[in-house]
């Protein structure tokens, strides 16, 4: 897949599972692997950061039970809007091919 | 094995993004180490996965950037660079253009001594505490730097005491640039230990008492010189003196600050 696109794809992919529930790093590198393979950690961790920049996203610190504190990311009013207008092109975009006649 | 590979991240990255930005990437990076730890993976088989600091540092570059020229500033080795060429173009400028209005420029000397010192605080400010960057600073940047206003403190004095007065007479002007070039290394100095110092409000005071210190004396220096129209080899004296000083004043700063690093490892 190419880079790009799947960059965009995987900050959809982030902001709907954060719109689903408050998770930390790790929790969410786990579940895009399980969908993309290959996908690098890196790629989520900086992906999760310009998320944060871009102020998308919320950061919050919660205890472990036994280690360092977790960073949580919870999604805000910003990123819900974000997102719905990434899922409202996604589908323009899907219309569009689908009227061109490409069958996914 | 793990300390290691964070705190040589944390000194690559450093070169490339601001404190803020490399402590989120750190505490990320500690994170997935956590983790990976936790599922049961050893330390070799974390590294492995991570991979190299260097690939590493690629990647995080191109993933977070696009070109950004905050980052050149932020650079520590960029800024230092930055803040002596403005310095050594603003004062040659000021003292060629105005050659009758030296005292003038060297008013202007002290307070950019202390306005720089400001300006490269804010920009180089935070350096959380690690050894390998004391280290490595001190080796890069410090001790060269050391040397360099060394050999040329050295220099000056071997040209000062060997030469009989007419060779002074004739090469005046060639020493004005020479103090310049003392000058600018020992602001440099300066600036090196501001960048390699734990604590960042201690060595900008530092600074500014360093720089503004020896500005000041040169100042008060050039008036008695003027005022008492005192020979010049007298004048060169003063002046290589003050430079010693000054690098005196740079060396505790060093000493203290590699015993303040020494005891934290003890």
């Amino acid at each position: 897949m190419n880079t790009q696109f799947k960059k965009g794809i995987l900050e959809m992919c982030i902001l709907h599972l954060l719109s689903e529930e408050d998770l930390y790093g790790y929790m969410i590198i786990k579940k895009i692997q399980s969908l993309f393979d290959n996908t690098d950690e890196s790629t989520i961790y900086a992906i999760l950061r310009r998320l944060n920049s871009l102020g998308l996203t919320d950061l919050y610190y919660k205890d472990s039970s036994d280690g360092p504190k977790r960073k949580y990311y919870s999604i805000n009013k910003k990123g819900l809007q974000y997102l719905n207008n990434y899922i409202m092109n996604a589908k323009e975009l899907y219309n569009i091919l689908s009227k061109l006649g490409i069958k996914f | 094995m793990l300390d290691k590979y964070i705190n040589k991240l944390r000194f690559f990255l450093k070169f490339f993004f601001t404190d803020e930005e490399t402590d989120a990437i750190v505490y990320d990076y500690k994170e997935l180490i956590y983790e990976k730890k936790m599922s049961g993976e050893t330390d070799e088989q974390i590294i492995l996965g991570i991979g190299k600091i260097s690939e590493n540092i690629k990647k995080i570059i191109h993933e977070n950037h696009y070109f950004n020229p905050r980052l050149l500033l932020h650079n520590n080795y960029f800024t230092v660079l930055v803040v002596f060429l403005l310095r050594f173009l603003i004062e040659r400028l000021f003292i060629s253009t105005y050659e009758d209005y030296r005292n003038i420029i060297y008013i202007y000397c002290l307070l950019s001594n202390i306005l720089f010192s400001f300006v490269t605080y804010y920009l180089i400010r935070g350096n959380p505490f690690n050894i390998n960057i004391f280290l490595k600073n001190t080796v890069c940047v410090t001790i060269p730097y050391c040397m360099v206003l060394i050999i040329l403190t050295m220099t000056l004095f071997i040209i000062l005491f060997s030469f009989p007065m007419n060779f002074i007479d004739l090469y005046q002007k060639y020493f004005d640039n020479l103090f310049q070039i003392l000058h600018i290394a020992g602001y440099i100095i300066g600036l090196a230990v501001l960048v390699s110092f734990k604590d960042r409000t201690v060595a900008t005071l530092l600074t500014i008492i360093i720089g503004g210190f020896s500005t000041f004396v040169f100042f008060i220096l050039s008036q008695v010189h003027i005022i008492n129209q005192t020979s010049n080899i007298i004048f060169y004296k003063y002046i290589s003196l003050l430079f010693v000083i000054n690098l005196c004043f740079i060396l505790v700063c060093v000493f203290l600050r590699d015993k303040k690093i020494y005891e934290h490892a003890v």
